[in-house]
């Protein structure tokens, strides 16, 4: 059990390592490389950068929200 | 025992020190004399001082007259039973033990085997390395780990303590663990500040350490959880976990 925890937390760890090197590199590197260059089409039209980790933050904010009201109003219904 | 017991604590190398063990218990009639047994034999072998105090809940299972039995054993310096009328929470337990302990120095653990006593030798060496005021276990360094959770479970705690360290910035790694030496003295001014319930109390109890300066080791510990059965937490604990946490955090 310990192992294959220890595993799923490794990939857990490089996926974070992958998407940090991924979005440093789009946000702060490819601005400063000309607009023909091969690498561009790696990355995304720029605006992306800044709507997906918005969206991401919105539904997650929702979803935590819901889930605690969801909580309390259980535990107000126990009572 | 010398006249010199009589001495303060401060004096270092003249007088000894005495290291009293509270085990709050509640239906660990199984777990009592093994408990009892390991820490016996892990203080013996470093040649420890040492008492432990049950401070048992009644216990429908019998708990009580498993501790008495233990206390003909070992003898009635070695163990003190207190005897409540019912569960009344952490807090007072470690509070009533307090009262009638004869160490200087004490040690809060858990009685279900979750925590090893080999351990506590450990505690008390790195005490007396930096002349700590406490010295906490912790699942979270090196050397330190959990057995016995599924992923999920691991996870949570870590994302749970994590989330309180943010917070109230403790500068400890463990923050929900309970496996502890204090100095009796800095014990009972924590206790008498604490005002949480469940984990919150042990997080609290960090908290204000650091709030009145005293100095805090750590040692690398393994927790163990129940071989049998799985201890899930339910949602509702979770956000009663948060709801304390955030008001530890506006109103300190």
């Amino acid at each position: 059990m310990g192992v294959s925890d220890k595993f799923i937390g490794f990939v857990m760890l490089l996926f974070s390592i992958f998407v940090f090197a991924y979005y440093t590199m789009w946000v702060i590197v490819t601005p400063f490389i000309v607009s023909d260059h091969w690498i561009q089409q790696y990355f995304l039209p720029r605006e992306y950068g800044i709507i997906i980790p918005l969206v991401l933050v919105v539904v997650g904010i929702t979803a935590i929200g819901t889930f605690l009201g969801l909580v309390m109003i259980k535990s107000k219904k126990n009572k | 025992m010398t006249s010199r017991r009589g001495a303060p604590s401060s004096s270092s190398t003249v007088s000894k020190d005495k290291y009293t063990i509270i085990l709050p218990t509640y239906n660990e009639k199984e777990n009592l004399p093994i408990i009892t047994w390991l820490i016996n034999s892990e203080l013996e072998k470093n040649f420890v001082d040492y008492e432990i105090i049950i401070v048992e809940d009644n216990s429908p299972d019998g708990t009580l007259e498993i501790a008495k039995q233990l206390q003909k054993i070992y003898g009635e310096n070695k163990i003190q039973i207190i005897s409540r009328p019912g569960k009344m929470g952490l807090g007072t337990a470690y509070m009533d033990g307090i009262k009638k302990a004869n160490g200087n120095w004490i040690i809060l653990m858990d009685a279900d085997l979750s925590h090893h006593p080999k351990f506590i030798p450990q505690f008390i060496e790195q005490q007396k390395k930096h002349n700590y005021d406490i010295v906490t276990g912790t699942r979270y360094q090196f050397g330190g780990g959990v057995y016995g959770w599924n992923f999920n479970r691991k996870l949570t705690s870590r994302v749970a303590n994590y989330i309180a360290s943010v917070l109230l910035t403790p500068g400890v790694s463990d923050l929900t663990g309970s496996f502890r030496l204090y100095r009796k003295e800095v014990l009972e001014k924590l206790i008498s500040v604490n005002k949480s319930k469940g984990y919150v109390f042990q997080i609290e109890m960090m908290v204000r350490a650091n709030q009145y300066n005293y100095t805090i080791g750590e040692v690398p510990i393994t927790f163990v959880d129940r071989i049998f059965g799985v201890s899930n937490l339910d949602s509702g604990e979770i956000v009663g976990y948060l709801k304390s946490v955030l008001n530890l955090f506006l109103t300190i």
